[in-house]
């Protein structure tokens, strides 16, 4: 069955279109990725998807019932099998970790706070981060607040996991302790996972499928597994993305193409 | 290297210059209609909280304790000081005039008035908005940009219910209690300056000031005060929702935050002045 089915989606900004007639799909359990440069649309197709962006035309389906349609009801019960991880964490800054976690928890279930408390220290565990329950946010570093986000995200064993760049501003050994993180909770729960990355790395390590979306076509422009993607020598923008990417940021070849600009 | 990046700036700046100069009237045009769309939106954004208030869902009284005392903290000192300074001014001006009548003993009636029913409202307001205020914008900007209003809607929490209903609570209650304290200030202040300029004795000036300035006064003060801590929580709130995602978004949600609701005030009083007069208050 698929997990989520995205039809003709067109997104835009006021009258700033960003993505047009975007269609892709993700299988149950499946691992996505969504990669592509910098202003692409990755985020705003996230935003879509999961309700924060209402698109211009199209049809988002998760488990085959439309989202978009949905009544008020049905699209409570479908946001609550999402969990978000956001770019930016958005851990609630007025709110200590356990309550960060716990919210959710007080928002769909029935739980007395006994039950809600085991939950949280459960999460906790499960990333990694025991005994951090009465800490603020602000008292974490970067990569222990990725963690506590994702321990968030997982808070109402969701279904389906949608993460904005996971490993954005972490060294590369928290990075790949996050994508290992990520990876277990794909199997233990056998959770739909789509993240938005950049890093090829994680990529490699993780991605059942990739696909990639680019600005000047406003939508999917390759899609297939990572190691096909990879492969392509053809379309010169996916062989980019995959293998030039070392010399873009070469500073020799950066200075010399700020020398080519004109007064 | 510098002279490379002068370059890149340089070159920058130029590819943005040759922009089309627009008609006057696609300019006042686009102007209005943006205008009436951003109407529409603070419409939308009152109605919503009108609505929160009566469904009263998911309040957090503990957000709300600490808004107060909040607000109560960073106020307190400036209301105290200002309110004190005003009656001053107040009485000085009025000293001078009142004197060469010997009518001095009128400067309580007159201080004691005007603080009251004019001053202590607007003053204790401007510091709140500049204060308080402010702090809501930067605050729900900040929260804006760093997507946790995302993810509270995506949680099915409406930010209104959760955010904006207990600033707005605790502002509105915080506001009728600076003001009476604002009062007790200028009057104060009234009070110093007639005891040792016009050598008025303390108690003389009090009395007259009991006498002069009755409960009416007072509570139309009260009232007003109400309504100013409703405008600027709700400006506050409002402009840190609407915040832009860049590095300047805060910044210019705060300032307008604070620029709006003294608009809003000074408009209030002159509508309040407005209607109290028709009714013959
Ligand atoms: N709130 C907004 N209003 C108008 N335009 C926006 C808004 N947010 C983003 N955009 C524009 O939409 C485009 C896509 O932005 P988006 O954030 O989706 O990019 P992205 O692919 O996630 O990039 P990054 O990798 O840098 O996060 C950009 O050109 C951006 O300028
Ligand atoms: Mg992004």
């Amino acid at each position: 069955m698929n997990a989520i089915e995205v039809e003709n989606l067109t997104c835009a900004y006021g009258d700033k279109t960003i993505l047009k007639d975007v269609s892709f799909s993700v299988k149950e359990r499946e691992i996505l990725f969504i990669i592509g440069g910098s202003g692409c649309g990755k985020s705003t197709l996230l935003r879509c998807m999961i309700g924060l962006l209402a698109p211009k035309s199209g049809e988002i389906r998760y488990f085959e019932k439309s989202f978009l349609n949905a009544s008020e009801e049905e699209q409570r019960h479908i946001l609550k099998s999402f969990g978000v991880l956001y770019q930016s964490n958005a851990l609630w800054s007025s709110m200590t970790i356990a309550e960060n976690i716990a919210l959710p928890l007080e928002q769909y279930t029935t739980h007395t706070k006994t039950e809600i408390a085991e939950k949280v220290a459960l999460k906790l565990e499960q990333v990694g981060l025991p005994g951090v329950q009465e800490l603020y946010p602000r008292e974490l570093s970067g990569g222990m607040k990725k963690r506590a986000a994702l321990a968030r995200a997982l808070a109402l064993d969701p279904k389906i996991v949608f993460f904005d760049e996971p490993t954005s501003g972490l060294d590369p050994v928290t990075a790949r302790g996050m994508d290992d993180l990520i990876l277990e909770v794909s199997k233990t729960f056998g959770t739909t996972m789509v993240i938005v990355s950049h890093e090829l790395a994680s990529i490699f390590s993780l991605a059942h499928r990739v696909i990639l979306l680019d600005g000047e076509v406003q939508g999917i422009i390759a899609e297939g597994s990572p190691e096909k993607l990879a492969a392509e020598r053809n379309d010169k923008r996916v062989a980019n993305f995959f293998t030039n990417r070392k010399s873009n940021i070469n500073p020799a070849s950066f200075w010399g193409q700020c020398s080519n600009f004109k007064f | 290297m510098t002279t490379n990046q002068t370059s890149i700036a340089v070159s920058s700046a130029s590819a943005k210059a040759p922009k089309e100069k627009k008609p006057l009237r696609l300019f006042l045009g686009e102007n209005v209609l943006q205008y009436l769309q951003s109407s529409k939106q603070t419409l939308a954004f009152i109605g919503s909280v009108t609505l929160s208030t009566f469904r009263f869902k998911k309040f957090r009284w503990m957000d709300w304790f600490v808004q107060m005392q909040q607000c109560w903290q960073s106020s307190i000192f400036i209301v105290s000081l200002i309110s004190f300074l005003v009656g001053v001014i107040l009485a000085f001006q009025s000293a001078i005039q009142l004197r060469q009548y010997g009518a001095g003993i009128f400067v309580a009636d007159l201080v004691g008035l005007a603080v009251v029913r004019e001053m202590g409202p607007m003053m204790a307001a401007i510091v709140v908005a500049g204060g308080t205020g402010a702090g809501f914008a930067a605050a729900l900007g900040n929260m804006r940009i760093n997507e946790e209003i995302d993810a509270l809607e995506t949680l099915g929490i409406s930010s209104i219910d959760f955010l904006v209903l207990p600033r707005l609570l605790a502002v509105t209650i915080m506001m009728p209690i600076l003001t009476l304290y604002a009062n007790l200030m200028g009057i104060l202040g009234g009070l110093f300056v007639s005891s040792t300029l016009l050598s008025i004795p303390a108690m003389a000036y009090w009395i007259e000031t009991q006498n002069r300035v009755g409960v009416t006064d007072v509570s139309i003060g009260i009232i007003k005060s109400f309504f100013f801590g409703i405008m600027i929580a709700l400006t506050g709130c409002w402009r840190g929702m609407q915040c832009s995602r860049d590095t300047t978004g805060v910044g210019v949600a705060t300032s307008s935050a604070v620029v709006t609701s003294i608009m809003l005030i000074v408009l209030g009083d002159a509508l309040f002045a407005v209607i109290y007069n028709a009714l013959g208050i």
